[in-house]
């Protein structure tokens, strides 16, 4: 076990006061960073990136882990009390964790978020610690090809996730694939639907309309109701916690579903903890032995996504240190970090610099227990925020909200675009249709069509390459099975069945 | 309790500190005249999200002004992404006059504006050239074990249609294979478009390409495992990297070498642009701040390790490398490869 002497003096270096400031501070800023809707992990990184070349490099690296960290927990929070994205992976939060709230769940909505999280992140830097360089050579052999099976296993796991009648489910989808398509087409280098502005150049930001989709849709509807919030007896209690813990073996299934995935999603570079999340949650929903309580306020719901996000962003690491790949846009800013420190991500990384590698990885560790404690002091502060009158609380949210949405490209037309998908919120709840197509379709419609374009480049427009391929045959198999299973399952019931009776009528 | 009167009054007085302030600052500035400071913090508008191309080479920049003190405002960077560089050029052509806005550069900022209806067409009109911090060598990388050396390379892409992996769409790295492909004399490339030089690397380390023409510190992390680079496209072979022989030597020396090579060719440069119209004294300022960032050890340092090749250009000197930069660029993407470039491009 030579990853375990390694861990073991990684810590001589993580354990040091200095450092653990460092990673206390950064984890502590970054759940304030992912608190902020719109002011992403990535932003923080970025914003602090200055800073750290006046420090050791371990010292810098553990900082910025520890923002991404802190930011992976901090997101979860406003997802659940108002319904508002802070971070691009906690919009799948929202589907149970605000409908708990709203029942007055919000401290286990919370603690379901916290606690699985946490114990994905620990699983995820189990595998980070022993396999590292392994999942590194198995990422490099993910082409175009099996990107695209990847994202289609992801489509199918969302067949049935809007709930709604199939119609509107496929009209929301479809406005997301049109919003998705607006901007400079890497392929061709030729500007879609942009009308000659060359703000659209910059296409629709992900993180825009689900702040307006969600958060201001909501507002304008609870406008409308009353101005209450029923979340105003929100209390935690410690029973909470333990009940969470408890679910958690209940629920292995989808924990370990969902970190397992998370983990390899975030493995994959480029893509991240969002399809992850969307992902999890999905397959937790087809699995599950009730999907039509899902959307309701279930915590599985909650649980699903937090376990995949929180692997994928220790998972967005790996390619980067091993590879110099980033997996995620947060981990693209460490990238950077790298750079300027001097370093070389790759094989001689850890033969070279193990003080700095190992550093890292056990400061993993350390950073997300600090995370979760942190977040659980905090929790009854968390839930009290319910407390302050919905009068003072909404305008403050909307505020928030549009700073958000304006640091994403700082660009005034985030903010006009923002109130814009406001309303379409509102008017997609008013008429019944589901709104996670819609966002699904914006967030992965891009990055089907990128995959799918390139593999077609590849393989002179014939897609014999998805089959003749064994990674991405296998995995649009699997994806083939998963959509067919709402069809094809209750059929195969009915047969089982049948032939259960049948004998039993015979004798 | 505040009374409406108190408010009244309080904003009052806001309003008088701040335009107490504002002409303080404006009698600031008459006499700065003679030698320019900064009277605001300078924006730094970056092209990429955060952890892109120039956003690593804008907080590196930053760090380092920050770390020496080397500015007494602060230089803040603003991301603004999208359109290939065309929203953050558009933002800084609007700043007309005003020397607190400045942006790195990279070739996307030179082929975008031809493509595209943007205010700014060419920057060395457009806007203000400042510095040029070095320039990127492109190497022709390829993995170990689908080629050995050039030789194999060439025979196998006359022979057949190799796949590239590059960076965006009708921008340096496609703009360099095209040109590699009438250079050789190789059988049509297939191009296949990526979103960042990382993901160039793996498509090629991961055998899902055949090759990429890509910077020296993007194919370092799979360097030599996984990548080698077999071609160099300058006059002398790199010192970091003495196996890759030069275009020069292998006898490419048709009327597409000069196009090839780092000095005379369209190789990737990074370097610093200012708004409109930035007055004399704001430009000698910069090319100042920009000097003492280039002679740190950190950044000699990292231009060393990623086998860049060390050059700095003052304004005068940037603005005449981009005229002819350009004027390259319009003679390749126009008149060789035969995209179309904007309808309204202005003749020089």
């Amino acid at each position: 076990m030579e990853a375990l002497g390694n861990l073991l003096f990684g810590f001589t270096i993580s354990l040091t006061p200095y450092n653990l400031v460092v990673a206390a501070t950064g984890v502590f800023l970054g759940i304030i960073i992912g608190v902020l809707p719109g002011l992403g992990g990535t932003s923080g990184v970025a914003i602090l990136l200055p800073l750290t070349i006046v420090m050791p490099p371990t010292s810098g690296i553990i900082l910025l882990a520890s923002i991404y960290w802190g930011a992976l927990f901090g997101g979860a929070i406003t997802s659940i009390l108002f319904n508002i994205p802070g971070e691009p992976w906690s919009v799948a939060t929202c589907f149970d964790g605000y409908p708990m709230a709203k029942k007055g769940k919000a401290g286990e909505a919370l603690a379901s978020a916290f606690i699985p999280g946490f114990f994905a992140s620990l699983v995820a830097i189990l595998l980070f610690t022993f396999f590292a360089p392994a999942l590194a050579l198995i990422a490099l052999k993910f082409g175009p090809p099996e990107y695209l099976a990847v994202l289609v296993l992801a489509f199918s796991t969302f067949v049935g996730l809007g709930g709604g009648s199939l119609p509107k489910t496929m009209a929301s989808m479809f406005i997301g694939f049109l919003l998705g398509s607006v901007g400079l087409d890497i392929v061709t280098g030729q500007p879609r639907l942009t009308f000659g502005s060359i703000e659209l150049l910059a296409g629709f930001s992900f993180i825009t309309a689900c702040i307006g989709l969600f958060g201001l849709g909501e507002i304008l509807l609870s406008a409308e109701e009353s101005l209450e919030f029923r979340g105003v007896q929100a209390k935690v209690k410690v029973n909470d916690m333990w009940s969470v813990v408890k679910s958690l073996v209940q629920h292995a299934r989808t924990f370990v579903t969902g970190t397992l995935l998370g983990f390899w999603v975030g493995v994959m570079p480029g893509t991240g903890a969002t399809p992850a999340s969307f992902m999890s949650y999905g397959m937790a929903k087809q699995s599950s032995r009730h999907p039509e309580k899902f959307g309701t306020g279930v915590p599985e719901g909650v649980m699903a996504t937090e376990s995949a996000a929180h692997a994928a962003g220790i998972g967005a690491l790996l390619p980067l240190v091993t590879l110099g790949i980033p997996g995620s846009p947060t981990a693209a800013v460490m990238l950077a970090g790298l750079f300027v420190w001097g370093f070389i991500p790759g094989p001689r990384l850890f033969a070279e610099q193990p003080d700095f590698v190992w550093g890292l990885i056990s400061s993993m560790y350390i950073g997300n227990l600090m995370g979760l404690l942190m977040c659980l002091l905090l929790l009854p502060f968390f839930a009290a925020i319910l407390r302050i009158p919905y009068a003072i609380l909404g305008p403050l949210i909307v505020l928030f909200s549009a700073i958000g949405a304006y640091a994403v490209k700082n660009m005034m037309l985030d903010i006009w675009l923002l109130l814009i998908f406001g309303v379409v919120g509102y008017v997609f709840k008013k008429l019944g249709y589901p709104l996670a197509p819609l966002v699904i379709a914006l967030v992965l419609g891009d990055m089907t069509e990128e995959a799918l374009r390139q593999s077609l480049i590849m393989s002179d427009g014939s897609f014999a390459i998805f089959f003749t391929r064994p990674i991405a045959a296998g995995l649009i198999g699997v994806a083939a099975v998963i959509f067919c299973l709402p069809i094809v399952g209750p059929l195969l019931r009915r047969v089982v069945a049948g032939l259960r009776t049948a004998p039993a009528s015979g004798r | 309790m505040i009374g409406r009167k108190g408010i009244l009054a309080s904003v009052g007085m806001l309003l008088a500190v701040v335009l107490a302030l504002a002409f303080v600052s404006g009698v600031a500035d008459r006499s700065a005249q003679a030698a320019w400071q900064p009277s605001k913090p300078i924006e730094f508008v970056i092209q990429t999200s955060p952890g892109g191309g120039s956003d690593i080479y804008a907080r590196f920049w930053i760090g380092i002004i920050e770390k020496y003190k080397f500015s007494p405002v602060p230089v803040v960077p603003v991301n603004m992404p999208g359109g290939a560089g065309a929203v953050s050029l558009a933002h800084l052509h609007s700043k007309r006059g005003d020397p607190h806005y400045i942006s790195p550069t990279l070739n996307s900022v030179i082929t975008t504006p031809l493509l595209q209806k943007i205010p700014v067409m060419y920057l060395s009109e457009d806007l203000t050239p400042v510095v040029k911090m070095m320039m990127d060598p492109f190497i022709l990388v390829v993995h170990p074990e689908n080629f050995k050396n050039f030789e194999e390379f060439l025979a196998a892409c006359r022979q057949r249609s190799l796949t590239a992996a590059g960076t965006g769409s009708k921008q340096e790295d496609e703009i360099q294979i095209f040109a590699m492909q009438h250079a050789f004399k190789c059988q049509p490339f297939k191009y296949v478009p990526h979103k960042g030089g990382g993901d160039v690397a793996k498509a090629v380390a991961g055998k899902h390409a055949d090759f990429n023409v890509n910077q020296p510190s993007e194919m370092l992390p799979h360097y030599p495992q996984r990548l080698i680079p077999i071609l160099s496209f300058q006059k002398d072979r790199a010192k970091e990297f003495p196996e890759a022989p030069t275009h020069w030597e292998k006898g490419i020396n048709s009327q597409w070498a000069e196009l090839l090579d780092l000095e005379t060719g369209l190789h990737q440069m990074r370097g610093v642009i200012g708004s409109p119209d930035m007055p004399k004294e704001a430009v000698r300022w910069y090319e100042d701040l920009f000097r003492k960032v280039w002679e740190t050890a950190e950044w000699k340092d990292f231009m060393k390790k990623g086998a860049m090749k060390p050059v700095f250009m003052n304004s005068e000197q940037y603005k005449q490398f981009l005229i002819r930069f350009e004027n390259n660029h319009v003679k390749v993407m126009r008149d060789v490869i035969g995209w179309k470039l904007r309808d309204d491009l202005r003749k020089r």
